[in-house]
């Protein structure tokens, strides 16, 4: 017997080790260096001056802020998410494919464009900016049109999740439902919830990660005032402007920590409940 | 019989099923859309042509912003084509090999998606910048890569990374080994195999990543402005120029660029809906073996 | 081509997948690998084919010892059970591909593949479908495609793995005669995996029956039939009822009754005695003759079928018979079998029911010359 053998569906194993390498030496240069980069840096300072700069005012305003932010948006798109993929996935209707189109356009647009439509509407000159005026009411470079802005931007998440999924599932376990006798409410709650609840929780996530993150379309309609309008990302981008890198790193290894638990958590979700996930996701063990 | 027929009216429409609901959550559903999605799109294509269509060339095509999108499509292009490759190469590697640390690597590829754009920008430029921990070693060289193009292009391909990845992977992990053993019988080795065999089969996933990681590109923000060199002209990216023109009041300039980059994105979500239709069509539902 | 296998094992980590397998394929033969799932069947035609290495002994083509052959450079025919057609490709192009993926030497040009892909349509009669796609073929076609593409690159052996598993049974019989045909035409040494014996038996000029990664018996469907070398191939192959019977110096009895039955062998103790419902006489009452309590009378096509119990245990036994018997719910019948064999029964010992179920050597049996002359036997 030959010493090297061939199966039919591999390669030569000094060709495998080399793909391996290369993909590892792609992976740590493109991702591993960024993510490590921000932690050194942000301690380059020491730990003294790391925690000094994450518990300045600003910085402090700052978390607030992005917490409420999306502490507002996410479960605006969360019930958005539902609602809509219940509508989608269940029924049949004309244009139901642009309907999903229009669902999913956050997703494709720039985040600057995502902000400048709500300047647009709610700014000094937009459209409604005089009728805002005269009532008083702010809303761009205020704290409601970061939240317009960033719900606009995580809408998609929750109800992308969703309607493969639900679309999957079919209709079947709700009529069942229906001709037991159940209202339609607690098919709701007690049939469809319960089977979509992983890939809920999957797009909550998502959502909730891109929520804080999101700098683009803040960025447009915040105005920037310190202490006020700034979100953690617009922080650190002040700090950085302002030549503060120690500081900008630290506040932005916050954030790099809140994206390594989501994907942690993300991991975790797909080992645990892949099948309960929206259709297409891959354990990576089905390969075998 | 007719009495209990003549007592329960259906309702108008009522979306095919039985399920109930589905007028008061598509009525829900559309209002959100509308009021988050529908209204603020059409403001700004209204607004880009509030002063005419002269304004509007004047602005959305100038020379400025010609160069604006030269760089923004261009950077995205060549970042898209990078991943292609080695998107590709990953996707492979781990769908199809084990090594320590792979569902480690395997999860960290979303990275560019969960961390926030700024985050990355600074990061990356930390790294690439003169003094930076890459930057350093390749100035000597004459190479620079912060505040230049290639710093665009960089960090476009961290960004656009997972796109490929995540959509190439499940048609990879789909295809199982048949395909290739039947090829191998019948006498095929194993780069033609790779060629006429496995390639044409991901192909349109591959195609589709590739369009999605552009598509994310060319809006891209956050990472880019801090490693792109903002110069008009040279490293100014399409939508900083959006920006610009907002802070000087100038919002018909901006819906104006704004809606040429819009065009162009919608035509790629078609593009993309189209090929992914047609790839379901030929091939039943991506490649299965 | 002649085919042989010597020795082989296969071992999945601790796993004994195949044990011992000693093989031989006439040239031009068509012969069944038959048995149930997880028997190593498919594992053993994958070793065959060069897909799978084995863990000890090796596989000759003719007197070629084709250890270590690159698959490429095997020229062997496979058919998976999916097809596993390149959905990208049309027909044309898929039958092509063994064609266009020989080295640029020795290929052959476009007109000579285009001439033999149209002659290979036409052989498995699907001429006009080159330019449609897999997805646009029934099942039954796209294994024809399949099977084409296999044969143009002109095998040496033709490996089927449950070929018909995938398709509904009016297409599986269909197909079934047209591989026959096909077989006999190209002439091609052909090995073939299924689990369903009716097909086995059908095609197939000679029989493997695998069970457990050993092989049971190799023999022509009627030898496999007609004379089981093992309980398990008894049972499997075709049916079988199963009577506890004790062998006393050649004497078989049951339940106190001396059976007119002789065993050849000179031996004593327990045993289970088994015969086809087909292979059973109805007769009048009579010491020797195994009483048998109707529980109903089915027709089975032409014939009836008839099912009872037999004994304390209440065993269940079938009987086929071409004639209506005249016998209600509950009433007593006698029959005789024909044709039977016996084995040991095995002790329920540590090693278990299992270890019986492999190798357990029969018995042969004849009836006693009386009894064949009551039975109608020749």
């Amino acid at each position: 017997m030959s010493s090297v053998f061939q199966s039919a569906g591999s390669e030569m194993p000094w060709v495998r080790r080399g793909l391996i390498a290369l993909a590892l030496a792609f992976l740590a240069l493109v991702l591993l260096l960024p993510l490590a980069a921000v932690f050194v840096e942000a301690l380059r300072g020491g730990f003294g001056a790391y925690f000094e700069a994450l518990l300045e005012p600003d910085a402090l305003a700052a978390l607030r802020l992005t917490l409420t932010v999306a502490a507002i948006a996410v479960p605006l798109n969360l019930v958005a998410g539902v609602v809509g993929a219940w509508a989608i996935a269940k029924f049949e209707f004309p244009g139901k494919q642009w309907l999903i189109t229009l669902i999913d356009l956050p997703f494709s647009v720039s985040p600057v464009i995502s902000g400048l439509i709500y300047v647009l509407l709610y700014g000094a000159h937009g459209w409604f900016g005089p009728w805002l005026a005269e009532r008083d009411i702010e809303i761009i470079f205020a704290v409601p049109g970061i939240v317009l802005a960033t719900t606009f931007v995580t809408f998609p998440f929750v109800a992308r999740e969703l309607i493969p999924l639900m679309h999957e599932q079919g209709r079947e376990a709700e009529e069942v439902a229906l001709s037991l006798g159940a209202s339609g409410w607690r098919t709701f709650t007690r049939v469809t919830l319960p089977n979509i609840r992983w890939a809920l929780l999957y797009g909550v996530l998502l959502c909730n990660a891109r929520a804080m993150g999101e700098f683009g379309a803040v960025s447009v309609v915040s105005g920037h005032i310190r202490g006020e309008t700034n979100t953690l990302p617009l922080h650190v981008e002040i700090l950085y402007n302002e030549y503060n890198f120690v500081a900008a790193f630290a506040v932005a290894s916050l954030l790099a920590l809140l994206a390594l638990l989501t994907l942690a958590l993300k991991a975790v979700l797909e080992w645990r409940h892949g099948d309960q996930l929206a259709a297409g996701r891959v354990a990576l063990d089905r390969a075998d | 019989m007719a009495e209990l027929a003549a007592s329960a009216p259906l309702p108008a429409y009522h979306g095919g099923s039985v399920l109930p609901g589905f007028r008061r959550s598509m009525l829900f559903t559309l209002v959100y859309l509308g009021v988050i999605v529908m209204l603020p799109l059409a403001a700004v294509l209204v607004r880009g042509f509030d002063e005419g269509l002269g304004h509007f060339a004047k602005v959305a095509l100038s020379d400025r912003a010609l160069a604006a999108y030269k760089l923004s499509f261009g950077a995205a292009a060549v970042a898209a084509l990078i991943n292609a490759v080695f998107g590709l190469l990953v996707a492979w590697v781990l769908v199809r090999y084990r090594f320590p640390a792979r569902r480690l690597l395997d999860a960290l590829v979303d990275l560019p998606i969960a961390l926030p754009t700024a985050v990355a920008g600074i990061a990356l430029t930390a790294i690439y910048a003169g003094n930076g921990w890459v930057g350093q070693w390749l100035e000597p060289l004459g190479i620079k890569i912060a505040f230049t193009p290639t710093g665009v292009v960089i960090a476009l391909v961290f960004i656009g990374l997972p796109f490929v990845v995540r959509t190439v992977e499940p048609v990879l992990a789909d295809l199982g080994k048949a395909q290739e053993e039947v090829a191998a019988t019948l006498g095929a080795g194993r780069w033609m195999t790779f060629r006429r065999v496995l390639l044409p089969a991901i192909a349109p996933a591959l195609l589709t990543g590739v369009a999605l990681a552009f598509a994310r590109g060319v809006g891209e923000y956050g990472s880019v402005i801090f490693i792109a060199g903002n110069m008009p002209y040279t490293s100014e990216i399409a939508p900083l120029l959006i920006v610009i023109q907002l802070e000087q009041y100038d919002y018909v300039g901006a819906a104006a660029i704004a809606v040429v980059m819009l065009s162009v994105s919608f035509t790629l979500l078609l593009a993309i809906n189209l090929l992914q239709g047609w790839s379901r069509r030929r091939m039943g539902m991506g490649a299965r073996a | 081509m002649q085919l042989k296998l010597e020795g082989i094992d296969k071992h999945f980590g601790k796993a004994q997948v195949l044990d011992r397998i000693q093989l031989e394929a006439r040239s031009g033969e068509l012969l069944a690998l038959l048995g149930p799932s997880g028997s190593g069947k498919t594992t053993l035609l994958r070793i065959v084919g060069g897909l799978e290495q084995p863990s000890a002994g090796r596989v000759l083509y003719g007197n070629d010892d084709t250890s270590g052959w690159p698959i490429q450079q095997r020229r062997v025919g496979f058919v998976f059970q999916n097809y596993a057609l390149f959905r990208h490709m049309s027909v044309f192009e898929n039958v092509a591909f063994g064609l266009r993926a020989q080295a640029r030497k020795v290929r052959p040009n476009e007109t000579q593949i285009r001439a033999r892909v149209h002659e290979l349509l036409s052989l498995v009669r699907l001429e006009g479908t080159h330019t449609r796609y897999p997805t646009q073929l029934s099942g039954g076609q796209q294994q024809r495609v399949a099977l084409a593409r296999a044969l143009a690159i002109e095998p040496r052996v033709l490996l089927l793995d449950e070929p018909f598993g995938a398709l509904d049974a009016q297409v599986r019989k269909e197909l079934r005669r047209w591989v026959r045909q096909i077989h006999d035409r190209t002439g091609l040494t052909t090995l073939f995996v299924t689990h369903d014996q009716d097909e086995a038996l059908e095609l197939a000029d000679r029989i493997a029956i695998m069970h457990a990664g050993k092989l049971a018996q190799v023999g022509t469907p009627d030898e496999i039939f007609d004379e089981p070398a093992t309980r398990f191939v008894h049972e499997f192959v075709g049916e079988s009822s199963a009577l506890p019977v004790d062998v006393d110096a050649g004497r078989v009895w049951f339940e106190g009754r001396a059976l007119d039955l002789i065993s050849r062998h000179d031996l004593s103790g327990a045993a289970d005695l088994l015969f086809r419902p087909q292979h059973v006489a109805l007769v009048d009452a009579d010491s020797s003759a195994i009483p048998a309590r109707v529980l109903g009378v089915v027709r089975v096509g032409a014939r009836f079928r008839i099912e009872t119990e037999v004994g304390k245990a209440a065993t269940r036994v079938e009987i086929e018979s071409n004639v209506k018997p005249d016998a209600a719910r509950g009433a007593i019948l006698h029959f005789k079998p024909l044709r039977w064999k016996l084995y040991r029964r095995a002790n329920p010992g540590p090693i278990g029911s299992t270890a019986l179920a492999v190798g357990t050597p029969s018995i042969d049996g004849e009836n006693s010359p009386q009894y064949n002359a009551v039975a109608g036997v020749a």
